[in-house]
């Protein structure tokens, strides 16, 4: 077999779980530093990989325009018309991820040092988290989605562990173990969807390309069929799960029960995004069923901004942060619900950064506060803690959308795109606006976190002997910074990049891997009634032969490039203003105003504490999901286990009692007296000849 | 003087254990220990010898689709004959018995304290017994060894069983055996049926091939279906006739609660495919819904009822009876992916629960109680045990990468191609699973240490080790690689696959494989089979 530098991404995977390996077996004997040592160095090493792998396949001559190139390893399953081969697929999209989640990782790995340094199980802790980055490069790199199926469990897995790495904690084991069951019943959809893929004739293999590939053919005559789009729909519930989602959202909040490395590394910038890469890696097949996609949507939509009322009034730094999380993946999912795909990969990336950024500041908020998280007992941190706070201020501006910020730019884009989606559909518009007031609800909980956390005055003592964490904490907190600040530039909007001559490297880099697929007869906005644009006609993928049946949409891009761009400069001002709204709200609101000389407006505000007070208690879904699922689900169970005891044991024993009763009954005739038994064979003896005598009558 | 060929020296090698321990002073507890361990690891090495030596893609001499077959003649008056051979669907059965047999010995070295020179003699005796069941195909052969086993079981439990013992072993006995009543009756009529096509036989393979051309008639095979169907589903132990299964696990010794789990319930599954489907596909496709909606029962009822269980072992027991549901569902698809992922499910069950019983057994060892309430923390007392049972149990609840997820993902796959809304309904007890194994993991292993006693517990011990270690390395080579294990059971698979397919279909199928490898017997089968269409049809 022809060898290819790309078949070492492979590496990229066993080394970190090499690294469980020897962290799970020897860890607990080895010294605190070598762990130290070789958790960090087995990410760094996938890392390089990632990069290697990145600039040979730039430099592949085979590989331009995007061309996928798959690194067979072995078979994993096969039963007869099934295979299951255990290979990677290299292409724009998964190189991106791959570097993403190494480059993200290692980062909290190093950090995970410092924050580490005092448990007693820090062994056991980077074992799971070296488990974890293994997991999540077979997710992204597989080539299948039942390869990718063990990278999705397998994420879960080391979610549930770390949620639950202080075991003695209930609260943390019953967070792990509802983390666990809610992306079960997410992974039931995926599972659904395999099989269903499976049993059509329609569709070859689960292999990605395939689907793809397979999925533009079955597009033509069945475009947005129930089949599709129930396939589809299942896909996305387990990204409900994965992402926390609506409605499968409710456990990412309790995850942050686990040590704060993991909720940036795993509840932040990387697992959480598996359901946004697996619909990107999908798109082909979503874009086929635009119903799905407007599901996708809507749900996307609504979750931002759903979670993000939620975050305005939590009290705990990492609560804030994870409804934050949810909010904004929420955006991710309107990016591709909208078509734009590639937009919601950019937004992934932006977002790793800085959310990374923001929970490893709070987590050294949390160490300098010596483990309190509530901000209601901080105030004034800024001048006790400089470099946590300039880069947690990064981020927060980041989050917020403001120019030149990298969130500034993902979020633009996820806006406009959803706008001029609006523009194809008109009801669409109500996604927007929407969406616009998350974004200032988005800016306004952050700076309120970062006002009560940072500025003002200490409000307790231990806020007042709050100390700046160690170097091998701050350091990744500022190369994390710069990257909050810098990540934007790889995709600048067109109307600021077209004038300067310069294309939109991420854009063009993603776009063959993930975007939006049109076929010929049925542009996208046709399930809306609305007629679309020009289309180009398709260059890779899967081969057709004979006439050019297949089109592909032009680039995303170059749709955009034919906006307007009057209204494009209006929307980024637009989202501008929402996102200063929100500071300056959350300014006037906990900093300068003078309550007192405002009586009725606090009456009012007063007023209105129910509000917050919901709120805070999360609007009640916990509670709900309680009494209609899972109080119904133990009684059902208690239920079963009686059943099982009274009636199917019953009949056993009731059978079996039934014969003891018989048997005791015809026992008495064995008396063993000879004489009762001659007369029993007499008996018999006449009874016979009666019979005998009687049938030969009849006959 | 026939020549001893190697299954029947698998199967009767622990006789002579049995033999040299008899020789042995009782009071000499460890030389016993050893020869019992020597007996158990050469079976299993002889064994060996059987896997190195199968074929996927042999054609089988002695008795055409088996391997290393063997022929004599028992009682001729009867026509009744000892036959033994192997295939792909026997052969990890009874790799896995013989596998299991030094993982119990070492798993509870120290355990037993009561009479271990008859307790090793009898856990030898019930290996002989289970592997018979497996290479045997003559119907009276399996017979005999299907009853012989229940007796060294029925001691296993009766003597070194905790509190209820008695009335566990006698209501696993005589329910095996009301069962067993059955079968024997439809054996022996099958016999006299056999007679219209030919001289009366016994011989499975033989009666396997007859009825391929001379279908019995669907009326009748609908009664023999059942009468064999009731003693397997007994044994499954398929819903609502599981009520003895949680019992007789609770009452065993640690090792019979292994060897029942283990490979003790697969016997029946493996009846059902080595009789019901093959013998009477007209009956099994009739009667196909039935038993899938049992099995489907049993796989959300089992973990319903698994999860509200207070003690360990009837919570491993009934979580049991939801994956032998999941194993009868895919037997009942009759396609290729949901046979092959049954009997490697057979076998993954046999794996993840035997060691789950062994580890829960280790605990009771220590603790001496198996209640749920009773522990509580222990993840820091005992951190090797933590780590394989935290392995085994996502064995269990069939995480991707391991055992439990390659046989599952194949039998919903399978189930759900022959009936989607089946298939999708048994998915259901994926998320089922890990509810109730996370929650019993949680309130044993997580927590605080509140007993004193949760803080003193012992650590794996070295023969416990020894016995655990080669079962999660399997949980993880199966788990990542199936695909040798697959190619052997497959071929045993695709015979099968090939006798349910409906007549109308097999004229297309067997001209594709007629194509491609498939042997003499698949395109002489396809004649034969249109043949039967043809008239069917007149």
């Amino acid at each position: 077999m022809e060898m290819n530098l790309l078949d070492l991404v492979g590496l990229a995977i066993a080394f970190p779980l090499l690294g469980t390996l020897i962290l799970g077996l020897f860890g607990r004997f080895m010294p605190r530093i070598a762990v130290s040592i070789i958790a960090p160095a087995t990410v760094g090493l996938s890392f390089i990989i990632g990069l290697i792998t990145l600039f040979v396949y730039r430099t592949d001559s085979a590989l331009i325009g995007g061309q996928p190139y798959v690194s067979y390893l072995f078979t994993w399953i096969q039963s007869g018309d099934f295979t299951a081969n255990f290979s990677l697929l290299i292409d724009p999209l998964s190189i991106t991820m791959m570097l993403i989640v190494t480059g993200v990782s290692f980062i909290i790995h190093v950090y995970s040092i410092g924050y580490m340094a005092h448990d007693k199980d820090h062994a056991r802790f980077f074992a799971y988290l070296n488990l974890f980055v293994g997991a999540m490069l077979i997710l992204v790199l597989a080539s299948s989605l039942p390869v990718m199926f063990i990278g999705w469990e397998g994420v879960g897995l080391c979610s549930y562990l770390l949620i639950g790495f202080w075991y003695e904690k209930a609260s943390a084991n019953i967070a792990g173990m509802k983390a666990f069951v809610v992306n079960r019943i997410g992974d039931f959809g995926v599972l659904i969807a395999m099989f269903m893929l499976f049993a059509s004739e329609n569709f070859v293999s689960l292999e990605f390309l395939d689907i793809n590939g397979a999925a533009r053919i079955f597009g033509e005559t069945n475009y947005n069929s129930p089949f599709i789009i129930a396939v589809c729909l299942f896909l996305f519930l387990g990204a409900t799960g994965k992402s926390a989602q609506i409605p499968l959202y409710i456990w990412l909040p309790d995850a942050m029960e686990g040590p704060t490395p993991v909720s940036a590394l795993i509840h932040a910038a990387t697992m959480v995004t598996a359901g946004v890469y697996m619909l990107a890696r999908l798109n082909v097949l979503f874009s086929i069923a635009p119903t799905a996609m407007l599901v996708v949507a809507v749900i996307g939509c609504a979750t931002a901004f759903f979670a993000a009322t939620i975050a305005l009034s939590q009290v705990d730094i990492k609560r804030v942060l994870a409804y934050s999380t949810v909010s904004q993946l929420g955006y991710m999912f309107l990016a591709c619900g909208v078509g734009a795909f590639w937009v919601g990969i950019f937004h992934l990336m932006t977002h790793a950064f800085f959310k990374a950024l923001l929970f490893l500041g709070a987590g050294s908020v949390i160490h300098g506060m010596s483990d309190d998280q509530d901000i209601r007992n901080m105030g004034g941190l800024a001048k006790r803690m400089p470099v946590t706070y300039w880069t947690f201020l990064v981020a927060a501006l980041a989050i917020a959308g403001v120019p030149f910020f990298s969130g500034f730019f993902s979020k633009d884009e996820i806006l406009a795109s959803t706008f001029w989606f609006g523009a194809e559909f008109p009801s669409g518009k109500i996604l927007y606006v929407i969406a616009l007031i998350t974004a200032f609800m988005t800016a306004f909980y952050m700076f309120r976190l970062v006002i009560r956390t940072f500025l003002g005055k200490p409000v307790t003592e231990k806020a007042k002997k709050a100390h700046e964490s160690p170097r091998v904490m701050t350091i990744p907190l500022i190369i994390l910074a710069v990257l909050a600040f810098v990540g934007g530039y790889v995709a600048l909007p067109h109307v600021i990049s077209g004038p300067l001559g310069y294309s939109n490297p991420l854009e063009q880099f993603l776009k063959p891997a993930a975007q939006t697929y049109q076929i010929s007869e049925h542009p996208v906005g046709e399930a809306y009634g609305v007629a679309s644009a020009e289309y180009v006609e398709t260059i890779e993928g899967v081969s057709v032969e004979g006439e050019d049946v297949i089109h592909e949409a032009a680039g995303h891009g170059e749709d955009e490039a034919h906006h307007p761009a009057d209204i494009s400069w209006y929307l980024i001002l637009a989202s501008i203003v929402f996102a200063g709204l929100g500071i300056w709200g959350a300014y006037l609101y906990f900093r300068m105003t003078d309550w007192a000389k405002l009586p009725a407006l606090s009456r009012l505000i007063r007023r209105l504490q129910i509000v917050n007070d919901w709120s805070l208690k999360k609007w009640f879904v916990d509670e709900l999901y309680q009494y209609t699922i899972v109080e119904p689900g133990k009684v059902l169970a208690q239920i079963s286990l009686i059943f099982d005891q009274v009636v199917v044991d019953g009949i056993v024993n009731g059978t079996a009692g039934f014969f003891a009763f018989v048997g005791d009954r015809i026992r008495r005739f064995q008396t063993g007296i000879v004489r009762e038994y001659a007369l029993g064979i007499l008996l018999g003896a006449v009874s016979v000849v009666i019979i005998v005598f009687i049938t030969r009558m009849v006959l | 003087m026939p020549d001893l060929d190697i299954l029947s020296l698998v199967v009767f090698f622990p006789l002579i254990g049995v033999l040299v321990l008899g020789f042995i002073d009782k009071r000499e507890e460890l030389m016993l220990k050893v020869v019992a361990l020597i007996a158990s690891l050469v079976t299993f090495g002889l064994s060996l010898i059987v896997y190195f030596r199968f074929d996927p893609n042999a054609v089988g001499e002695i008795v055409p689709g088996y391997q290393m077959a063997n022929y004599v003649k028992w009682i001729p008056a009867l026509n009744i004959n000892y036959v033994v051979g192997i295939d792909g669907i026997s052969l990890y059965l009874l790799l896995l018995t013989t596998f299991l047999l030094p993982v119990c010995i070492l798993g509870t070295w120290n355990h037993i304290k009561k009479n271990i020179k008859l307790y090793l003699q009898m856990l030898l005796l019930v290996t002989v017994g289970i592997s018979g069941v497996f290479v045997s195909l003559d119907m009276i052969l399996f017979f005999f060894f299907w009853e012989a086993m229940l007796i060294p079981m029925y001691f296993l439990i009766g003597i070194w069983g905790s509190a209820n013992r008695i009335y566990a072993t006698y209501k696993f006995v005589i329910y095996t055996m009301a069962g067993s009543a059955l079968m024997l009756a439809a054996m022996i009529f099958l016999f006299f049926y056999s007679s219209a096509s030919g001289e009366a036989t016994f011989v499975i393979p033989e009666l396997m091939s007859r009825f391929a051309i001379h279908r019995i008639d669907p009326g009748i095979q609908a009664w023999l279906f059942w009468g064999f169907a009731i003693a397997f589903a007994i044994k499954v132990p398929l819903f609502p006739f599981h009520t003895w299964l949680p019992d007789a696990h609770t009452e065993a010794p640690t090792a019979g609660s292994v060897i029942l789990a283990g490979v003790l319930l697969k016997m029946g599954t493996y009846g059902f495919m080595r009789f019901c489907l093959p013998l009477f596909p007209d009956a099994s496709h009739k009667f196909a819904h039935v038993i899938a909606i049992l099995a489907i029962i049993g796989i959300i009822y089992g973990a319903l009822v698994a999860a509200v269980q207070p003690d360990l072992k009837r919570l491993v027991a009934y979580s049991s009876i939801a994956h032998l549901g999941f194993v009868m569902l895919g037997l009942f698809a009759f396609n290729q992916q949901a046979l092959d992922g049954a009997v490697l499910q057979m076998v993954n069950h046999g794996l993840s629960t035997g060691a789950l019983f062994l580890l829960v057994g280790i605990l009771y060892d220590r603790r001496h109680t198996r209640l749920i309430s009773d522990f509580g923390g222990i993840a820091r007392s005992i951190p090797v045990f933590f780590v394989v049972f935290l392995i085994i149990m996502l064995a269990s609840i069939g995480l991707p990468g391991l055992n439990g997820f390659a046989g599952e993902l194949l039998i919903l796959m399978g189930a759900f191609k022959a009936n989607a809304f089946f298939g999708g309904i048994a998915t259901t007890g994926v998320i089922l699973a890990a509810i109730y194994m996370l929650w019993m993991f949680r309130r044993v292993f997580y927590g605080e240490r509140d007993k004193e006693e949760n803080k003193k517990i012992v650590d794996l011990r070295l023969p416990e080790l020894a016995a655990l270690i080669p079962i999660v390395l399997l949980c993880f080579w199966i788990g990542l690689y199936a695909t040798p294990f697959l190619r052997d059971i497959g071929s045993g698979t695709r015979p099968v696959v090939e006798l349910l397919k409906p007549p109308t279909h097999t004229v297309t199928q067997a001209v594709s494989s007629a194509a491609d490898d498939s042997s003499i017997m698949a395109d002489g089968r396809f004649y034969e089979i249109s043949d039967t269409a043809e008239v069917a049809n007149d």
